[in-house]
């Protein structure tokens, strides 16, 4: 019996190390080969180690583009993006979660199902709605959207939190006399101030993770974002391994700087979207 | 005066209510006005632009279904094959990303050491931008010097051509979907831990095994969130592109010409607006469709704690 | 209290247009400056900004920046506003900018520049041409025009570049082989040619492709690699007698035997010789100049763009005639200017465009990466003498024998300027040789399956 229990936790183990391994080896094989020389990257069978380690790709992969550019076009983008869906979205779930109106729960459900919609669908009209007004190829069409609700997504992840709050608080304010928004200011938005760090997150990395957006907005060089230069780096340098995963890392880092700092949030989050299901 | 207070009272709370909605409409105002600009609006333009000839630089004329025949009846020798494509990944990919994820959220969810170095580490390829996973994965899959064909000889198995072979594309793509699968491992997770061991506890006490808990428990009681799970990647399945653009650009021989990659093509390299909003059309009705046939079915096999009262 | 709720949503709101507001000056300064400078009118003295976009290697982008400088000294009312785009996202890049009214005023063009002349989106060039007499027709090469119809021209190339053979002549000396010719009469066979290749191959082992244990799952030294585009196999297309179209220009031609042959001796250097890589080996090859100067491969047959990229590595490298079937055929490649009908500054425009399309003003990229398109540079010889000098950087022994004089005499059409409808059905031709590489199908096959594709796209001929 014990030896079996004993099994079974070292099989559990295994499957969770091999796991592991699956998650984390891509990861270990693009910053080994961002710090190797040419010849070494295409040496066979492949050496694990770098040597000697080359920081140099480093300093290669960000002059040859202008990276500098593109990472203040990003950040541009993302502040932007990050305080509109902060922002609208809080206002916009509070509504949801605690304003009784006529239409609210179709609203929502319109709202709800328009997560489920691809955006493909919606993609050529809005190109053509904004390059009518003449507002393609800058970061308008890209931070927008952000402003209107920021996405049904977090506005429903919000909605779940401000549920949990228990309701006699704002009923006592509300018969002292406090309106909506200073309930939803100085009680609610307190209350839930993981939440929207929760929310912020997300919409960083959807905002900094953009491919298709910028793919499609952004024309001119100079506002191309990192995910565009990495993408042009590719046209100009492939097979140029060495230096591509050290422009691949540069554009990573940063997300993987912001999961470090936020990741409690982030379970906390991703747990939040599915309690609903 | 009774008569007369009650009145008052009733014009109060009428106007209290109006002044009520007023607020919930202004709250709501910015996802309001968003849906309309954002989904509604362009949904009914791109239905109007299906009908036409529109280029980007023409001003467009009226050709009726043209757009939808040309690309159902086989003028565009394209279309069918992106569906098939495009299906054939979701096939692949859903299932897996599931039951991957499902099988490591189950065993996380045991009593291990290490719990949260682990579910960290699971979810940390979901945030890497999705530019960089297709760098980091052309380098891992490349025949000749990736890691990946590395790997298989040093097991003594043969190579692959991955992504550069007509047949493997796509589920060298599916297999790489996989390692993005951590968002939805932690959905699992949460699921797994609001099961109240109550439940267990009955089958343990009738000593049932492991296997018999898993069957009688945590399926039934986590068929909610496998049924969310099923649906959201059914939808991202449909939407892959940048893996097509940046990795294979559609190829090889057109074998990973995914829907989405598709319709960009059309729009942006055939300058085909109309076309490409037709194809957008159909899109949203196949995923409608698949949903509507998910949800249908969801009531044989989704149990929901204390049915109906939600 | 309900005062001040509203307050607050009102200063909300303003917030939000601010702040919108805000990013649209600080991320569309470039744009509006443009605009600006495109308001100023057209006056003489009057600052004009034009935008133009084009596309080329980091070395290009540089060599074409400093002859905008030089035209920019020479006009100084005139700006260029460069856009480079990378060439694989050229299209899509352009297409999105004319759909949203940011059509450049002048731009590099590809093949599908004659889709737009059709549907009137840019100046045909021979209307241009009426009011400048310093541009006559018959001064450029026969077939280095991009006409939509018969009188209505995207214009001549702005410069030429041709299919070329380039290797590494220490791989040459190492492996005991005689360099590539240089005269089209002396062309290699293509038995010479395979047979040179071989020699030049090498797996992990140090085996040439005919030496018992050749491992070809370990190739360290490729003897040859080719693009794989049309531009690389049409001209061992034409060499054996085949086209891309039938005469008329009424039929698919590439799946006549003539074709076939020559594009299954291609397959064959891949999956049958072992001496060049597939497609799936090339993804780790570095590009044409790095690929010759890290030896990873010994000749390479690419566009002669190359040359420039070639002749900043310090290797010594050279260029060779293409190896014949049957008999010696090439053609000229290259772009044209294109000048948009939304332009507000067409004359501004078709300056530039004459600028850069004078081998005179831009010799220094003549000198290593263009081509001139004028018939008097391949003719006199002082003209020669100041691009195709063997003496300069960028130009190899052996360039005017066999990149100059071997293109000039022996040009055909390319099929990319005279194919109606070229991209798509080379679209559909391409997807269907990437099995033909790959040793899924053969050339025949391939191209009898993919002919009921490209049938309802063959639309005729342009120029011959």
């Amino acid at each position: 019996m014990k030896a079996k229990a004993w099994f079974e936790k070292g099989l559990i183990y295994l499957v969770l190390t091999a796991g592991g391994i699956f998650s984390l080896l891509p990861l270990v094989w693009l910053i080994r080969s961002s710090l190797m020389n040419m010849g070494q990257i295409f040496e066979l069978p492949p050496v694990w180690i770098p040597r000697p380690v080359q920081f140099s790709n480093y300093s290669e992969a960000l002059t040859i583009l202008p990276f500098g550019q593109y990472f203040v076009n990003t950040a541009i983008i993302v502040v932007f993006s990050v305080l509109g869906v902060i922002i609208t979205s809080s206002i916009s779930a509070y509504s949801f979660a605690r304003m009784k109106w006529r239409g609210r729960n179709m609203v929502f459900g319109l709202l709800l199902s328009s997560m489920m919609l691809p955006y493909a669908v919606t993609l050529i009209p809005t190109f053509i709605g904004w390059s009518q007004i003449g507002l393609t190829n800058s970061f308008i069409p890209l931070i927008a959207p952000a402003w209107f609700g920021g996405g049904a997504f977090n506005i429903f992840l919000l909605r779940q939190f401000y549920l949990s709050i228990p309701r006699d608080l704002d009923e006592a304010a509300y018969v002292d006399g406090a309106g909506h928004w200073r309930i939803f200011r100085s009680i609610i938005l307190p209350l839930t101030k993981p939440a929207l760090i929760v929310v912020g997150l997300f919409s960083f990395l959807a905002a900094w993770n953009d491919f298709l957006g910028p793919l499609v907005y952004l024309n001119d060089e100079t506002k191309y974002t990192l995910a565009l230069g990495l993408q042009q780096f590719k046209g100009m340098y492939s097979a140029e391994w060495h230096l591509m995963m050290a422009a691949a890392t540069v554009v990573l880092l940063p997300a993987i700087i912001v999961f470090f700092i936020g990741q409690r949030y982030f379970i906390e989050g991703i747990t939040l979207t599915g309690i609903k299901a | 005066m009774e008569a007369i207070s009650s009145h008052t009272g009733n014009r109060m709370r009428k106007k209290r209510r109006t002044q009520r909605e007023l607020y919930g409409w202004l709250f709501a105002l910015p996802a309001i006005l968003g849906l309309l600009i954002f989904t509604l609006g362009p949904m009914i333009y791109s239905l109007y632009m299906s009908f036409t000839d529109y280029s980007g630089s023409n001003s467009p004329g009226f050709i009726g279904l043209d757009n939808y025949k040309r690309m159902l009846g086989g003028g565009d020798p394209y279309f069918y094959k992106s569906l098939a494509v495009t299906f054939y990944f979701v096939i692949l990919s859903v299932p897996t990303g599931i039951v991957y994820s499902f099988l490591l959220a189950i065993l996380l969810n045991q009593n291990v050491k290490g719990k949260s170095i682990f579910r960290t580490i699971f979810y940390l390829p979901s945030i890497v931008p999705i530019i960089a996973i297709s760098f980091i994965w052309l380098w891992l899959l490349n025949p000749d010097l990736g890691l990946a064909n590395e790997l298989l000889s040093t097991l003594g198995l043969p190579g692959s051509q991955w992504i550069f072979g007509e047949k493997s594309v796509v589920p060298s793509l599916a297999l790489m979907n996989l390692w993005t699968t951590g968002g939805t491992m932690i959905i699992f997770l949460a699921g797994l831990q609001d099961i109240p061991r109550s439940l267990y506890e009955a089958i343990e006490m009738d000593g049932g095994s492991r296997l018999a808990k898993l069957r009688h428990i945590t399926i039934p009681m986590m068929t909610p969130t496998i049924f969310f799970n099923l649906i959201m990647g059914i939808i991202n399945g449909f939407q892959v592109f940048s893996q097509a653009y940046v990795m294979t650009n559609g190829g090889p021989n057109n074998a990973s010409l995914f829907y989405v990659f598709y319709l960009y093509r059309e729009a942006f390299q055939f300058s085909r607006m109309g076309s490409a909003s037709a194809i957008a059309w159909v899109l949203f009705a196949i995923i409608m469709v698949l949903t509507y046939i998910v949800f249908k079915t969801s009531n044989k096999w989704v149990y929901y704690e204390g049915d109906g009262a939600r | 209290m309900t005062k001040r709720t509203g307050k607050w949503k009102v200063s909300f709101i303003f917030l939000a247009i601010m702040a919108l507001f805000v990013t649209a000056c600080g991320t569309g300064g470039g744009g509006s400056q443009t605009n600006a400078g495109q308001n100023g009118g057209t006056d003489n003295g009057k600052k004009v900004m034009l935008k133009f976009t084009f596309w080329g290697s980091p070395e290009e982008k540089k060599a074409v920046e400093s002859a905008i400088k030089a035209f920019e000294e020479k006009n100084p009312n005139i700006t260029i506003d460069s856009v480079h785009i990378p060439g694989t996202d050229f299209l899509q890049k352009l297409n999105a900018m004319i759909a949203g009214n940011e059509a450049p005023d002048i731009s590099y063009s590809a093949a599908w520049k004659l889709k737009m002349g059709e549907e009137g989106l840019i100046y045909n060039f021979f209307d241009l041409m009426k009011d400048d007499p310093s541009i006559k027709k018959e001064d450029y090469l026969e077939y280095a025009w991009w006409n939509w119809e018969q009188d209505k021209s995207a214009g001549p190339y702005q410069a030429s570049v041709v299919p070329s053979l380039m290797y590494n002549a220490d791989m040459f000396q190492e492996a005991g082989v005689a360099l590539p010719p240089t005269k089209a009469e002396e062309a290699w066979t293509w038995e010479q040619f395979v047979d040179a290749a071989k020699k030049l191959t090498l797996d992990r082992n140090g085996k040439h492709p005919d030496d018992p244990g050749f491992d070809p799952k370990n190739i360290k030294q490729y003897g040859v690699k080719l693009s794989l585009g049309w531009s690389s196999y049409m001209p061992m297309v034409l060499s054996n007698g085949g086209d891309y179209l039938t005469a008329d220009g009424k039929e698919f031609r590439l799946s006549k035997p003539e074709a076939t042959e020559a594009l299954q001796r291609i397959a064959d250097l891949i999956n049958v010789h072992h001496v060049s890589p597939s497609p799936v080996q090339a993804s780790s090859i570095p590009a044409p100049a790095t690929a010759l100067q890290s030896k990873k491969v010994a000749m390479i047959i690419d566009g002669s763009w190359n040359h420039l990229d070639l002749s900043k590595t310090n290797i010594n490298w050279g260029v060779g005639v293409l190896p014949v079937i049957k008999d010696y055929k090439t053609f000229f490649l290259g772009g044209s200017l294109i000048i948009f009908k939304s332009s507000k500054h067409p004359k501004e425009a078709w300056e530039f465009s004459k600028f850069l399309t004078d081998p005179q003003n831009v010799l220094d990229l003549h000198q290593g990466l263009w081509m001139p398109q004028l018939n008097k540079w391949y003719e006199d010889p002082e003209l020669i003498d100041e691009w195709a000098n063997e003496e300069l950087p960028g130009r190899p022994a052996g360039f005017q024998d066999a990149v100059m004089r071997s293109t000039y005499e022996h040009a055909e059409p390319s099929p990319e300027n005279n194919v109606k409808n070229f991209v798509e059905i080379d679209a559909a031709v391409a997807a269907a040789l990437d099995q033909v590489w790959l040793g899924e199908k053969t050339a025949e096959q391939a191209m009898k399956e993919v002919e009921t594709k490209v049938k309802p796209l063959v639309q005729g001929t342009y120029l011959k």
